[in-house]
């Protein structure tokens, strides 16, 4: 009877959600053992810290889909979490998860965790994952920062909706009907 | 302080070491000692096992619920209780065969997403979308990846093939 009693505890314990939030089963589709692994421990530090991890889990199965080696992966997986870790450091702990990826974007695209802070103060509501989001398409589409920065900053100093910030990449270049890049 | 402990009333010395005395440890003889263990040890266990295994199964069932509750509320989208929107996502290219979307909508899954190719040539899939920031491609004929021409290119393009964005606003 006790080691029937002990058997159960122990296989609730490895069944318990922490076990199971640990292994997601579309990285074990899609991944090698030895890449999920190490993605997985990205995405328990995630956790752990309380920062997203569909960032992560995605931009892994984004490698898979695009046959990118383990350590690749591994690597991009990594940039991704120290930027949401970047991103929270200057949102602050009460950034929704939306938030930080605007703003891990953003900083990759030249922001600085000091302009991302004056962008929560001046955006009306302090949503910031659309201006910031817009910020990084221009950057993107060839803008140059500052100036993607003014128009994004300015537009929250006047209090623009979501809708007008989508508004300001009409100011990028269209590209021509059937002249997107292509990968063979 | 307890308030029965007044200290301004005088003591009586026969009571102070009569108390000394007894806060004295006993010590007892090896004797002794053996018969109080084996007497402790000779006692059955096994009905105090129902309360600790209830006890343990208790805690776990807890730890299992309030895991349960974390994860799901970890998992849950950034704007939950946003609606979600018909996105339509379009792309005129002289497929053969077939032309796929992948994105972080889809987990990138090639299979998930078909387009369909209407008269005019364009292929086209409609999926509803929360507000958010999404990246995506197509893929065409199985071995080509297309960006979104409509669509600011991805700037965090980590594996080399291109990559568009779309951000969806809350109305």
């Amino acid at each position: 009877m006790r080691r029937v009693i002990i058997l159960l505890a122990l296989g609730l314990l490895l069944r318990s959600p922490a076990a199971a939030a640990a292994q997601d089963p579309r990285l074990e589709a899609r991944l090698d053992s030895a890449t999920r692994a190490r993605v997985e421990a990205a995405l328990a530090s995630a956790r752990g810290e309380g920062l997203p991890t569909e960032p992560l889990v995605q931009k892994a199965l984004e490698g898979a889909s695009k046959r990118a080696p383990g350590p690749r992966i591994v690597d991009a997986v990594g940039t991704v979490l120290a930027d949401l870790r970047r991103a929270r450091e200057a949102l602050g702990v009460a950034a929704a998860a939306d938030e930080l990826v605007a703003a891990a974007a953003a900083l990759r695209a030249g922001a600085t965790p000091s302009m991302i802070g004056e962008m929560r103060r001046v955006t009306p509501h302090g949503a910031v994952a659309v201006p910031l989001a817009v910020f990084t398409d221009l950057v993107a589409g060839g803008m140059g920062t500052d100036t993607a920065w003014r128009s994004v900053a300015d537009l929250a100093r006047k209090g623009g909706d979501d809708e007008a910030f989508l508004r300001l990449r009409e100011r990028l270049e269209p590209a021509p009907p059937g002249a997107a890049p292509e990968a063979p | 302080m307890h308030p029965d402990d007044r200290s301004d009333e005088p003591r009586d010395p026969f009571i102070e070491r009569l108390a000394a005395r007894l806060r004295e440890p006993v010590s007892l003889s090896p004797e002794v000692e053996r018969v109080v263990l084996d007497r402790l040890r000779a006692r059955p266990t096994q009905r105090r096992w129902p309360a600790v295994a209830a006890a343990l199964a208790a805690g776990i069932a807890a730890a299992f619920a309030a895991g349960l509750l974390v994860g799901r509320w970890s998992a849950a989208p950034p704007v939950g209780a946003a609606s979600v929107r018909p996105i339509e996502f379009a792309l005129r290219t002289p497929a053969d065969s077939a032309v796929v979307l992948v994105g972080d909508f889809n987990d990138w899954n090639p299979a998930a997403t078909p387009l369909h190719r209407d008269s005019d040539g364009v292929w086209s899939v409609t999926v509803p979308l929360r507000p958010g920031r999404y990246r995506y491609t197509f893929i065409v004929d199985g071995t080509r990846w297309r960006r979104d021409p409509a669509a600011p290119p991805a700037l965090e393009d980590d594996f080399g093939a291109p990559t568009s964005v779309i951000t969806i606003a809350q109305r």
